[in-house]
């Protein structure tokens, strides 16, 4: 048991510094000639986001001084799914284990051209080793580069864009949400306005007097319920019939009905609602239910026959009759 | 407070039967003016002088004469003239020469109807004098005060055209008229008959028919008629709204009213109110009441703005908009 699980440890260190190592870079050729010299070729990463390049190092070295190879120039690697965008070149010479080590290194610079995968391909590099007088050459290997999505680029507000557009596009839903809602209820408002326009003024003002003066009520107050009844009767004359009562005394009121084509008779019945609701206002006398009551029943019967169409009959008959 | 309603309607049946009396011998003389009749007995009951004003012609003079003579007064004419003093019209203390005293002479207010015809036709200080002794109904001579006689009404009448020449009643003085009365032309019908009743051989007459007893009885009546609290708030709107008229919903007159009625105003019309309401042989006051004299007590109480007078917005077009919009109880 104690041994699968070493296997086990062991396979996964083995899988897990394999991948480590072919993510870190990407050793393309490594050509030691008969000189000691050796070419290889590296990039930094296996793959590189769209919006960014990605440096390819050809490096030649050698124990030994600068001059003791003659490197030709070689021509730019063939790129596929790249371009150059830099390129540059250096020398150096260090010491290594006691000797003199050079190096000869060749930087490329590029970026990619769209998703994918992208490829370095093999480059030929001639040599001359000026001690022996011969001429060479190494070779790379092939390498390649997959290109990534583009990564945001440090200090870029494109984000900054996209939330504005959200919270605009945020802003527009709700708005839209709330603005249709608020046609529907207005439509709504609406339908019931027509509704209760189109509803027979005598019927609502019929409920009206109703719920306002409830003659059965053993604590009714007596002036009050006038009040009341008289302002019914007013509202009735200007809604039905357009008389601005509002600021009129009773004595207008009475007047302008008269010498109106309405009904006589309800006209008479109107004087009296009027008149005697004047007294029982403005005398100061105590009014009493009776007195109330047959207000309330004058102008219930009107009411009614108004609903019936009758007070509009007589006035259409005596039309014809004149 | 309980109040006996039949009572005072007996007592008002009784006491106003002089009313129509009245109304029917000046109908004899004066032709139409029913109104301008009915403003005089309003104030004379209601214990208000009378400003009328009216082109000439229009039997200004000839009814205050009228109404004097059925009321069997006694009555003066003063004509209003640049020249006139204080004097003329108070009267003045005379040197006695035989005496060598000092004797009162009363002017011609010392009666009981006084028209001061063209009253705009004298200058302020005679003005003043006439109006002064119409508030305090007294007036002092020397060191001597004398009460004026009961009833006491002043009529003073002007002409609204013509002005050339005229010393305009200051606010303060017009305010103590209870009423202002614009007489206005006859009809086609009253004129006819005007014009056949005064080319006539025999021109009418009158008799009196009342005693200033009555009309003193009924000034006392007048004051029991019963004015319901509603009505009094009624009128309280009524004056307010000319002073604030925004606050009942009457923001075009904000502008165009400079000052607003006084609280002498809310008085008059109270009591104009009563006293049109006995007239009516009712013993309490309507709306109808106040509406109907409204008008009167408010329309010489109301100073319009510069901008109302640029647009020829009267003081009367401004009450007559606050009577239409004030919505009766």
């Amino acid at each position: 048991m104690a041994k699968l699980r070493q296997f086990f440890v062991l396979t996964a260190m083995i899988v897990i510094t394999a991948f480590a190592f072919v993510n870190a870079q990407t050793d393309s050729t490594d050509t030691i000639g008969d000189t000691g010299i050796k070419l290889s070729a590296k990039v930094e990463q296996s793959d590189v986001p769209m919006n960014r390049t990605v440096d390819v190092v050809f490096t030649l070295e050698w124990y030994g001084d600068l001059d003791r190879y003659e490197i030709f120039p070689f021509d730019n690697p063939i790129l596929n799914n790249f371009e150059i965008v830099a390129n540059s070149s250096a020398n150096k010479v260090t010491t290594k284990q006691g000797k003199s080590f050079a190096t000869h290194e060749y930087t490329f610079t590029l970026k990619p051209q769209s998703l994918g995968m992208g490829y370095v391909e093999s480059v030929i590099i001639r040599y001359t080793d000026l001690k022996l007088d011969t001429d060479l050459t190494l070779t790379t290997n092939r390498i390649e580069i997959k290109v990534t999505d583009p990564v945001a680029e440090p200090g870029d507000k494109t984000w900054l864009i996209w939330l504005a557009l959200g919270i605009v596009l945020v802003i527009a839903a709700v708005y839209l949400v709330i603005n249709l809602s608020k046609r529907k209820a207005e439509k709504q408002a609406l339908k019931e306005e027509e509704a209760e326009r189109n509803r027979p003024v005598e019927k609502k003002l019929l409920e009206e007097l109703k719920a306002a003066v409830n003659l059965n009520d053993p604590a009714l107050d007596v002036m009050n319920g006038i009040n009341l009844t008289v302002k019914i009767l007013k509202r009735f004359l200007n809604e039905k019939f357009e008389i601005m009562v509002g600021s009129k005394p009773t004595e207008d009121i009475i007047k302008e009905l008269k010498n109106s084509n309405i009904d006589q008779s309800f006209c008479n019945d109107i004087e009296q609602i009027l008149v005697t609701a004047d007294v029982l206002k403005f005398s100061g006398n105590q009014a009493s239910k009776q007195e109330l009551e047959r207000l309330y029943g004058l102008l219930d019967t009107n009411l009614y026959k108004s609903l019936r169409g009758e007070i509009e009959t007589i006035h259409d008959e005596n039309n014809e009759n004149e | 407070m309980e109040f006996d309603i039949q009572a005072i309607n007996e007592k008002i049946q009784k006491e106003s039967e002089f009313v129509e009396k009245i109304m029917n011998e000046v109908g004899n003389v004066i032709v139409g003016q029913k109104y301008m009749i009915e403003r005089l007995l309003v104030g004379l009951l209601a214990d208000g002088h009378i400003l009328l004003e009216g082109v000439p012609g229009l039997a200004k003079t000839m009814a205050v004469k009228t109404l004097s003579s059925v009321i069997k007064t006694q009555f003066q004419r003063i004509q209003f003239t640049p020249d006139l003093l204080p004097a003329d019209i108070v009267g003045t203390m005379l040197l006695d020469q035989k005496s060598g005293d000092f004797k009162t002479k009363k002017g011609p207010i010392f009666s009981n109807l006084v028209l001061a015809d063209e009253i705009n036709r004298s200058p302020a200080k005679v003005q003043s004098a006439l109006l002064e002794a119409m508030q305090e109904r007294q007036v002092t001579l020397g060191d001597e005060t004398f009460k004026l006689p009961s009833p006491f009404l002043v009529l003073a009448t002007q002409n609204p055209i013509e002005q050339e020449g005229t010393y305009p009643l200051p606010e303060a003085q017009v305010d103590r008229f209870m009423l202002k009365l614009s007489v206005g032309y006859p009809n086609r019908d009253e004129e006819l008959e005007i014009m056949r009743r005064m080319t006539r051989k025999d021109i009418p007459t009158v008799k009196p028919v009342v005693t200033p007893e009555e009309i003193l009885r009924a000034k006392e009546v007048v004051h029991e008629v019963y004015i319901d609290p509603k009505i009094e708030n009624y009128i309280i709107d009524i004056v307010f709204a000319t002073r604030t008229p925004k606050e009942y919903g009457l923001d075009e007159l904000d502008e165009l009213i400079s000052f607003g009625a006084s609280p002498r105003a809310s008085i008059n019309l109270s009591m104009a109110a009563r006293a049109h309401a006995f007239l009516r042989r009712r013993g309490y006051v309507t709306p109808e009441d106040v509406r109907s004299i409204g008008l009167d007590v408010l329309r010489h109480r109301v100073i319009v703005t510069y901008e109302a007078e640029a647009e020829e917005i009267t003081a009367e077009d401004v009450v007559r908009k606050v009577l239409n919009k004030i919505e009766v109880p």
